[in-house]
């Protein structure tokens, strides 16, 4: 099934839409949701709320693409759930992206309402379309996606090390671009 | 928190680039898996397509421009080698990063003098035969945009020299952009592939040379990597030179070693744990040490130590440890990630997201 016809199954409050979206995205929402939690478990609860809040939010919502739409809130639920369970200190992998990506900002930056998280996310697009297409994959495969550094080394066959050091290098530009587009976040 | 305000932001980037970085990865696996059913009918309609060529058109010109030999690419497409890291085709191998001045004044590697750093590796097989050479040149001077050169010496074809042209096919199977570009030369077929703003890559066989694979990166000229073939073409490539006994037997050990104790941090006292320490020999001499170390609600580090400094880490060195005060550590430390030392010949570096200048002073304390 395409995705207008799962929105139109949503559209029409018919829950055959829940079967039928998690049969087509649910092998893509468990991959990033174990990527991001690394825990079964909680992966498995994290996909399970992704259709709830697809099932309530659309309508009135109707996404162009229905699977960034169910990755946007999984992410946004897997966050969610990192701070609802982070007692446990669990998480190593949410810990190590969050960490990543504190180095994308200087430590003097402070919290500005002027530029608000829609205006980053479209600096930050621009910013990934500047790169060459290979930096832009393995940016969005890690910090979107989820994947892990292990991995991304292997499908780009080069060492994890190297994987490192380009995603730090990826990390600096993205700071220093930021910085340059005068952003305080 | 500022961090979760990216990762946020994140989230919501443009959806067509979510898209492509999803679609890129069935594409590399769908393309390999094509490319091996495919290659053997690429290759040979290559070379037949080249004899025929020779034929036609007898001895091809001896000179060539280095953009020639990427002219006929419309696309960026990588031949990926068909091995997995944790399970490399070789069975051992010697480091040579050492024997840079040695190795350029013999005529063996070319000077490459815009490139600082140096990292040289024999890899061998079980009878101890040479399975490849790899010789990479780093210059980091243009910060990120930094350039690197990898040659690839070979005698037979192997993971990371390809020598077969791959033409991309559609989902019907109809042949669509090319990435290669074959250039004929003294007889030799030279491969070229990538785009001026792509990571590019020259590769040819000669039979008193060997199979060379020239690796570029994007920020690399043409120019770059055809200087570097020039060199090869009129030098050659002395295998002998990276013989087995020749090379530094590099080993990583996981105990502490006592020799390099005391410029490793007191990360114990200061209620931190490691999360990994290693350390390294070269020919029985430890000569490197890194670790990684964590304090719950407080942070981590990464501190590495080595004889030598990459160029790479210049503008994060703060000078001799006896100079260092806390004062002088607050000063250099002002990208709040990187900050490096020297105690007597080695050079320290710490790397971390999370400490403040204080706590990274009392850590460069434990080993004055």
């Amino acid at each position: 099934m395409d995705d207008n016809q799962i929105i139109k199954l949503f559209f029409e409050r018919d829950e055959q839409a829940i079967v039928e979206i998690s049969q087509t995205y649910g092998s893509y929402c468990h991959t990033i949701a174990m990527n991001i939690l690394n825990n079964k478990e909680d992966a498995e609860e994290c996909v399970n709320d992704t259709w709830i809040k697809s099932w309530n939010s659309i309508p009135p919502q109707k996404p162009v693409s229905l699977k960034t739409y169910v990755g946007r809130i999984l992410r946004n639920t897997a966050i969610n759930l990192y701070h609802h369970k982070k007692a446990a200190k669990r998480y190593q992998v949410v810990n190590i992206m969050l960490d990543d990506l504190s180095e994308c900002i200087s430590a003097s930056s402070t919290i500005d309402d002027i530029f608000d998280q829609q205006q980053l996310s479209e600096t930050i697009s621009r910013w990934l379309r500047s790169l060459p297409e290979k930096e832009r994959h393995i940016f969005i495969r890690r910090y979107w996606y989820g994947d892990s550094v292990q991995t991304l080394a292997e499908e780009y066959y080069i060492s994890a090390n190297a994987m490192t050091s380009r995603l730090k290098r990826l990390r600096a530009k993205l700071r220093i671009y930021l910085e340059q587009e005068g952003v305080r976040i | 928190m500022n961090n979760e305000f990216l990762y946020n932001a994140i989230t919501d980037i443009d959806d067509d680039l979510i898209e492509q970085a999803s679609k890129q990865v069935k594409l590399v696996k769908k393309r390999w898996l094509k490319r091996v059913v495919l290659a053997a009918a690429a290759c040979l309609a290559v070379i037949l397509s080249i004899e025929l060529f020779t034929l036609q058109n007898g001895k091809s010109s001896q000179t060539i421009s280095y953009d020639t030999y990427f002219k006929d690419n419309v696309v960026d497409e990588e031949i990926q080698p068909s091995y997995s890291i944790s399970d490399p085709p070789y069975d051992s191998s010697r480091d040579f990063s050492e024997y840079r001045e040695d190795l350029t004044s013999n005529h063996i590697i070319p000077p490459m003098e815009a490139y600082p750093d140096f990292y040289a590796e024999g890899c061998y097989n079980e009878d101890g035969s040479i399975y490849e050479v790899i010789l990479i040149w780093n210059d980091y001077s243009d910060g990120l945009n930094y350039k690197q050169i990898m040659v690839t010496a070979a005698t037979e074809e192997n993971h990371h020299i390809v020598r077969c042209p791959v033409t991309i096919f559609d989902e019907n199977g109809q042949p669509i952009d090319k990435n290669v570009t074959e250039t004929k030369r003294d007889g030799t077929i030279i491969y070229g592939k990538g785009l001026w703003d792509t990571e590019k890559s020259l590769t040819f066989y000669r039979e008193n040379i060997g199979w060379i694979h020239i690796e570029g990166s994007y920020t690399n000229t043409f120019e770059d990597i055809g200087e570097v073939l020039e060199w090869i073409w009129n030098n050659g490539f002395d295998f002998n030179a990276f013989s087995k006994e020749n090379g530094d037997d590099i080993v990583c050990v996981l105990d502490v070693c006592e020799a390099l104790a005391s410029y490793m941090p007191d990360y114990e006292t200061l209620g931190y744990v490691a999360e990994q320490e290693r350390y390294l020999t070269r020919n029985g001499v430890p000569y490197a040490a890194d670790g990684e170390f964590i304090q719950a609600g407080q942070g981590s580090f990464f501190w590495s130590v080595d004889v030598k400094r990459e160029s790479l880490w210049q503008e994060y060195d703060c000078g001799a440890i006896e100079d260092l005060t806390l004062e002088k550590v607050a000063q250099c430390f002002t990208d709040d990630v990187f900050l490096g030392f020297w105690k007597d010949e080695y050079f320290i570096l710490i790397w971390t997201n999370t400490l403040s200048s204080e706590q990274i002073w009392e850590l460069i304390e434990t080993v004055k």
